[in-house]
């Protein structure tokens, strides 16, 4: 559904480079830190910034091929912009109308309605949460193939983006060719969300994984300086020192288990995975 | 374009208030000064309205969002001239009915309305295209804030022009004057007509090149 190809992007003191890909039917995180680099790769996707070199391919076509209509199968969530403040949702019910298609007028309304959306209101007069799940609902309501979505749940609380995640996941159910693209620095979202992710850290993609194998075959282990020195370090990705000894990351878990059995072998999250892919040696 | 036509109409229409605000000052200042007054005020102010637009687009990042929409570059810019040009006439046409209603109920003195509207529209349809066909290009390019100066500084240098231009052909504003009014209104009509246009399109091929180039 999306290819990125060797892509690069300069701004003075920042580089991205990146290589990714978006299957269909499949929910892709992004993680990292803020400036990273997430954004500018949905906006170099969105054409919003001009790639220096590389190739980005959205619906098997190139880039600059894509026409306005396939732009009408794109959902699109971005961090820090969207519809004018000054205008009402019923404005942008009405907007929305004549740019899509295939946009939903009942469902919208009636998704509106679910979660509390006054429709006379402006955008304006709306809290963060209410924002956010307007610009999510906005994105969901024309029945888009792919989902672009930077940072949906950012500034929000516990139960507002368990609401916008459960949204994203109805919609994805409802058509199994559907893909989606999300960022988040947030790793609880992602981690019970996407089928696969990729960490971006200074512009490059520094690691990517089937969230499940996350979940089963990666471990962090604990050990002390003495246990370090014995200990097998060919499966060994990122070492961080700590007081206790080292703390390492590992992505055969198994194998630890199954030679190290008196060792402190736990799971790994993302949250301390990103923590040794970035402070580990 | 639809959907941008619609963004925009629906912006200028939550400004009710202040257009409501516009008319009844253009009906005020007819009734004070001369009954054409109403139509020059509702114009030019109307016509700024429309180009308050671009700045509503411009808040908060919202370019961003809205090239992320299924348009194309393009498309927006001859959108915001067609829109703006079209809204212009809306107000007029409004102005003018308002004019035509106020000199059939005795209100406004119909000769003096009839003798001054022709030459008030030439020239507000000059200034028009003037401000339209310099602020675009500068708003799209510098955003609403900084295109403030540049226009000022723009209107400055005109008036430098005209100052150093007169102080080294004290005859010439005469002549031209002259000129003017010698030359038959039809004629007057034609050149500013095509004169409009080539500014026009010029302009709007500037503004293509400029958003074109912009990243967001």
């Amino acid at each position: 559904m999306l290819k990125i190809k060797e892509l690069k992007k300069t701004y003075p003191g920042f580089e991205l480079s990146c290589d990714l890909e978006v299957p269909a039917g499949r929910i892709t995180g992004l993680i990292g830190q803020n400036g990273a680099g997430k954004s500018t790769l949905y906006k170099c996707i969105l054409q919003l910034c001009f790639a220096d070199s590389g190739r980005i391919e959205l619906f098997g076509n190139d880039l600059k091929e894509i026409t306005e209509k396939d732009k009408q199968d794109i959902g699109v969530v971005l961090a820090e912009s969207q519809f004018s403040s000054y205008i009402t949702i019923e404005d942008a019910i009405q907007i929305m109308k004549c740019f899509y298609d295939a946009f939903d007028e009942n469902d919208f309304r009636s998704k509106c309605r679910q979660f509390n959306l006054d429709t006379k209101k402006k955008i304006k007069e709306l809290s963060t949460g209410m924002k956010a799940k307007l610009n999510v609902l906005l994105a969901l309501s024309h029945k888009a193939k792919i989902l672009l979505l930077d940072e949906p749940t950012v500034g929000l609380d516990v139960l507002a983006r368990d609401d916008i995640l459960a949204m994203i996941r109805e919609y994805m159910a409802e058509d199994e060719e559907r893909a989606a693209l999300i960022s988040s620095h947030i790793s609880s979202d992602l981690e019970t969300l996407c089928d696969d992710f990729y960490m971006i850290h200074d512009g490059k993609i520094i690691l990517h994984e089937e969230t499940d194998r996350l979940l089963s075959d990666y471990a962090i282990i604990k050990v002390s300086e003495e246990e370090y020195e014995k200990l097998d370090r060919k499966y060994l990705l990122k070492v961080k020192k700590e007081a206790f000894g080292y703390r390492c990351l590992s992505d055969q878990r198994q194998f630890y288990m199954n030679n190290y059995p008196q060792l402190v072998i736990e799971r790994s999250g993302i949250d301390e995975l990103i923590e040794l892919m970035l402070r580990g040696e | 374009m639809k959907g941008l036509f619609m963004k925009d109409f629906l912006i200028l229409k939550n400004q009710g208030k202040t257009i409501l605000i516009v008319f009844a000052m253009g009906i005020m200042m007819s009734l004070t000064f001369e009954p054409a007054t109403l139509v020059f005020y509702v114009g030019m102010l109307g016509c700024l309205l429309a180009l308050s637009t671009i700045s509503y687009d411009e808040a908060d990042n919202g370019y961003a969002f809205i090239f992320s929409l299924p348009i194309k570059r393009k498309s927006y810019v001859l959108e915001k001239y067609l829109f703006i040009f079209v809204s212009t006439l809306v107000f007029l046409a409004i102005s003018l009915l308002i004019s035509a209603i106020m000199s059939l109920t005795g209100v406004y003195d119909i000769a003096i309305l009839m003798e001054d509207l022709p030459s008030m529209m030439l020239v507000l349809f000059v200034t028009l295209t003037l401000v339209c066909d310099v602020m675009i290009p500068l708003r799209l390019k510098f955003g609403s804030e900084k295109s403030r100066i540049y226009l000022y500084l723009f209107y400055a240098l005109a008036g430098i022009l005209i100052f150093v231009g007169q102080k080294l052909f004290p005859s010439l504003g005469v002549t031209v004057v002259n000129r003017i009014a010698a030359t038959p209104a039809a004629l007057i009509v034609g050149i500013v007509a095509v004169f409009a246009i080539v500014a026009t399109v010029v302009s709007e091929k500037i503004s293509e090149k400029i958003i074109m180039a912009k990243q967001f």
